[in-house]
C-alpha cells in the first residue's frame, strides 16, 4: 500500500506568506524537533515509495497518485484558465506530461512541486490563444538607461487599481477584477518560458527562492536574477493596459 | 526581517521613502553624489525583500528622496508584484473542491494508454 507524500509544500508556502506565520516555527513548538525529523523522514520515506511505484508502472501507485494531486491541481489551474473544461483539460495534460517525463525526474523537487510547476504550465498552455505566437525578448522589455538615467520617465500607475480599498498595494482579500487579472494573465503569456516560470512559482504560488531554484535546477542566485527581470518585463507589458484604465 | 513578513507589493521597512512624489521632483541628482537609476534599479529585488545591506539602503532611500522617476518605477515594481500575487486568491473557485465525476478515471484511462 502506498502512503501518501507530502503535498503541502506549495500552499504551505503561501499560507504562511499570507498569514505572517511561520507554520514550521509553529510545529516545532508544539511537536519539538525530533518529531518533525521524523515526520520529515517519513515524508521522504513515502515519496521514495510512490516515486519507486510510478518508475515501475504500478497501477495502484498511478491511482494514488492521481486521486490525491487531482483536488488541488484542479484548484491551482483554475487561477490560470478561462473555464472548468480548460482547467480539467489542463489537469489530464499535466499527469499524461508527467507520467511521460518520469524517467527524467531526478528527485530535486518533491514529486507534489514538479507536477505542480507542469500543471501550471499546461493551464497556461490553454490560455495562450496562439500557441504559435513568439514570446517577446527579454530584453526589449526591461527599462532602457542613459547615461544611468531612465531613458523615458515612468508613467504613475492608478492607485485604485484591482478594487483595492487602502495604501498601494491589492489586498489578498479584495483580490483582482476581472478586467486586470486577464491583463496580468495575458502579460504572464508574453513572458519567455525560463521566466514566467519562476515568476509564476515564486510570486503567484509562493514558494521560496531555493524551492524554485531546486524545482528547476538552477542556482539561488539565478531564481533571483529571473525573478527581478521577469518583473519589470511584466511591468512593461501591464502598462499599456493599467494606464489606459486610468485615462 | 523574512520576506514573508513583509506584505507583498510593499518594501520591507521604511515605507514612507517608496512613496509617490507629492508635487514633481527634478530630475536624477547624479551632482548630489547618488547612486544612479540603473544601480538604484538593481536595488529593487532586496529592498522588497528587506535584504538590502543598511549602506545600500540608505544609499537607495536617499535617491529616491530627489529621483521622481525612481519614485514612480519603485511603486510600479510594487503593484506589479502585488498583481502577479493577487492571482493566486482573487478566485473562490480556485479552492480545492470537489473533482468532477469521471475525471480522475479519464486521467487513469488516458495515462494506461499512455503506457500500453
Amino acid at each position: 500500500m502506498i502512503e501518501p507524500a507530502s503535498n503541502s509544500t506549495i500552499d504551505d508556502q503561501r499560507a504562511d506568506r499570507v498569514n505572517r506565520a511561520d507554520p514550521l516555527a509553529q510545529v516545532s513548538r508544539e511537536h519539538g524537533p525530533d518529531n518533525i525529523k521524523a515526520a520529515a523522514e517519513t515524508d521522504q520515506h513515502q515519496e521514495s515509495q510512490l516515486l519507486a511505484g510510478l518508475k515501475a508502472g504500478d497501477p495502484s501507485a498511478f491511482e494514488h497518485f492521481v486521486r490525491s494531486m487531482t483536488p488541488r491541481l484542479l484548484g491551482i489551474v483554475r487561477r490560470y484558465t478561462r473555464n472548468e473544461q480548460d482547467a480539467e483539460d489542463a489537469v489530464q495534460d499535466a499527469f499524461l506530461s508527467a507520467f511521460k517525463a518520469l524517467d527524467s525526474f531526478d528527485g530535486r523537487s518533491s514529486l507534489s512541486t514538479w507536477i505542480h510547476r507542469i500543471a501550471i504550465n499546461a493551464a497556461l498552455m490553454k490560455r495562450r490563444k496562439d500557441r504559435s505566437r513568439r514570446e517577446s525578448s527579454i530584453e526589449e522589455l526591461l527599462p532602457v538607461f542613459q547615461n544611468g538615467e531612465h531613458a523615458q520617465s515612468p508613467t504613475p500607475w492608478p492607485s485604485g487599481m484591482a478594487g483595492q480599498t487602502s495604501g498601494d498595494s491589492v489586498t489578498h482579500s479584495t483580490g483582482l477584477s476581472i478586467k486586470t487579472r486577464a491583463a496580468v494573465l495575458d502579460a504572464l503569456q508574453e513572458l519567455p518560458d525560463e521566466y514566467r516560470t519562476v515568476l509564476v512559482l515564486r510570486d503567484v504560488e509562493g514558494l521560496e527562492s531555493k524551492a524554485v531554484a531546486n524545482s528547476l535546477g538552477i542556482s539561488d542566485a539565478s531564481v533571483r536574477q529571473r525573478l527581478h527581470r521577469a518583473r519589470q518585463a511584466l511591468m512593461k507589458l501591464l502598462e499599456p493596459a493599467l494606464v489606459e484604465d486610468e485615462r | 526581517m523574512r520576506p514573508s513578513e513583509t506584505p507583498i507589493g510593499q518594501p520591507a521597512k521604511d515605507q514612507s521613502a517608496s512613496e509617490g512624489p507629492a508635487s514633481p521632483r527634478p530630475p536624477c541628482p547624479k551632482a548630489a553624489g547618488s547612486v544612479s537609476c540603473q544601480h538604484c534599479v538593481d536595488f529593487l529585488l532586496d529592498y522588497f525583500e528587506g535584504t538590502l545591506p543598511k549602506d545600500q539602503r540608505f544609499t537607495f532611500d536617499s535617491h529616491l528622496a530627489f529621483c521622481s522617476d525612481c519614485a514612480v518605477y519603485v511603486q510600479n515594481y510594487g503593484k506589479a508584484m502585488a498583481l502577479t500575487a493577487g492571482l493566486a486568491l482573487q478566485r473562490p473557485s480556485s479552492l480545492p473542491g470537489p473533482v468532477p465525476t469521471g475525471l480522475v478515471e479519464a486521467i487513469l484511462d488516458a495515462s494506461k494508454v499512455q503506457r500500453g
